[in-house]
């Protein structure tokens, strides 16, 4: 089913008519990325483990998938009866192998499981040394980050972050507009990326940083 | 700072305030696919973020959303137009830049030598290679030319086009079509184009072999002996070898 469910619909998808096709992009692209970038179990003889797609990769395997999605041969494939989003899931879950498998990240006759959750956890993870250091240190830097936050800011980290609410709701909360939230979250990020600078984890100086308070 | 900056250093502060524009987000990615610096800040920005943001590092930010649906539309656009329009020599350097490292990037695998430790810390120890990219095309009678994808079929008697792109210092490349044993090999050519601005090769290889499977390697160096040599599987450093399988026979629908 697409969004806007009904014949015309499908037939406009069909047919390839922009419009019905950026909307389609629209509706999916997001849970297209987030499925994206969750792990994947691949078997590979007899070991299973978990890899998932840097931020680079999945920006070439959530393009890919769509590509794939709507080349006028898969647009027929689609019957317009089951839920679109699966039959994009199925693609993306391809395009994530493929990639994988063409950056040398997995065996080239490596499997992908399927999709029970269960699985998404229970293979013991390919993590190296290197691997390891990295997450720790990325860890450490964003707990620092918080702790040396003033009230205030950490409030707004907590609320926007931690609990996930929107503007409007953080705005309620903390009694502000929302465009005193929106600029405060501005400040936070331009901070987080300041702490990310000055303890090295970033070693390129971001143009315009230098120039806030 | 100079008032030219060859990377996107204002655009990765911007991604980390939020404030990028589409058009912004399309350029950004697009850089950090073809650029060694960029691409590791962009990776180590997106890392902290996330965990900033959903303390899970597999869970992109909205930030990170916004950004891949703003770069992804139009090459999903451009893949919905018909074959026969989508696909002709010119459209290569006006989709190229679109479908990029995409389309590419899951096109090969990328076989990098094993280097010496001298020269990996040499390279400043980010390991990760030089950038080149090949496109496959089947050109059979009466049919319009077809980007082959890994393990599509291109039948036999019909030629295989090419299109190359590669970051310096891999300057030439020459291209092979192997079975069990070698077959023929073409080049070394020089290389024109870049990653997502792919140029045509001034050469196809005819598919002269039985029904089977068969697979297509570009190997791009800083010299055109050492293509042929990477080519040839001698040693070599620095040189990086693509390969794409391939089936000759009848595609199958
Ligand atoms: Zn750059």
């Amino acid at each position: 089913m697409l969004p806007g469910d009904d014949r015309s619909v499908l037939q406009a998808f069909r047919e390839g008519e922009r419009a019905t096709l950026t909307r389609v992009y629209r509706t999916y692209s997001p849970q297209v990325a987030r499925y994206l970038a969750r792990r994947f179990s691949v078997r590979s003889g007899s070991s299973v483990h978990s890899v998932s797609l840097g931020a680079l990769d999945l920006d070439a395997a959530h393009q890919e998938t769509f590509v794939r999605a709507f080349r006028p041969a898969m647009r027929q494939a689609y019957d317009g009866v089951r839920p679109y989003l699966g039959f994009l899931l199925t693609l993306a879950r391809s395009t994530a192998v493929d990639l994988l498998r063409a950056s040398g990240r997995i065996a080239r006759e490596a499997v992908p499981l399927d999709d029970a959750p269960e699985l998404a956890h229970a293979p013991t993870e390919e993590h190296g040394p290197e691997e390891q250091a990295l997450r720790a240190e990325v860890r450490t830097l964003v707990r620092q980050f918080l702790e040396g936050l003033p009230e205030e800011a950490r409030a707004l980290a907590q609320l926007r972050f931690m609990e996930g609410l929107s503007q409007e709701a953080a705005a309620a909360r903390l009694q502000l507009t929302r465009g005193e939230v929106r600029v405060r979250e501005r400040h936070l990020r331009t901070r987080f990326t300041e702490h990310l600078l000055a303890r090295g984890w970033l070693d390129v100086p971001l143009g315009g940083m230098e120039k806030l308070p | 700072m100079s008032w030219f900056d060859p990377h996107v250093d204002g655009l990765l502060a911007r991604w980390a305030e939020g404030t990028l524009s589409p058009r912004q987000s399309a350029r950004l990615l697009r850089h950090a696919h073809a650029c060694e610096r960029c691409g590791a800040s962009y990776e180590r920005l997106v890392r902290a973020s996330r965990l900033l943001e959903h303390a899970d590092p597999h869970v992109p930010t909205g930030t990170e959303l916004a950004a891949l649906a703003d770069t992804g539309l139009a090459a999903a656009l451009a893949a919905a137009e018909p074959e026969a329009s989508r696909i002709r020599w010119p459209s290569l350097s006006l989709a190229g830049g679109m479908l990029a490292a995409v389309s590419l990037a899951v096109l090969v695998v990328l076989v990098q030598p094993r280097e010496e430790l001298d020269s990996l810390q040499a390279r400043g120890g980010s390991g990760r290679p030089a950038r080149a990219a090949l496109r496959v095309f089947c050109a059979a009678k009466q049919r319009p030319l077809r980007e082959l994808e890994p393990s599509q079929a291109c039948p036999p008697g019909a030629q295989l086009a090419f299109a190359v792109g590669a970051d310096a210092p891999l300057s030439h490349v020459a291209v092979g079509l192997y079975t069990r044993r070698l077959q023929s090999i073409e080049g070394p050519f020089s290389v024109t184009g870049r990653p997502g601005a792919e140029q045509p090769l001034e050469t196809t290889l005819p598919l002269q072999v039985p029904a089977g499977e068969v697979e297509v390697l570009a190997a791009f160096a800083d010299s055109p002996r050492e293509a042929l040599a990477a080519l040839r599987g001698e040693t070599h450093q620095g040189a990086v070898v693509l390969r794409l399988p391939l089936r000759v026979g009848e595609e199958t629908p």
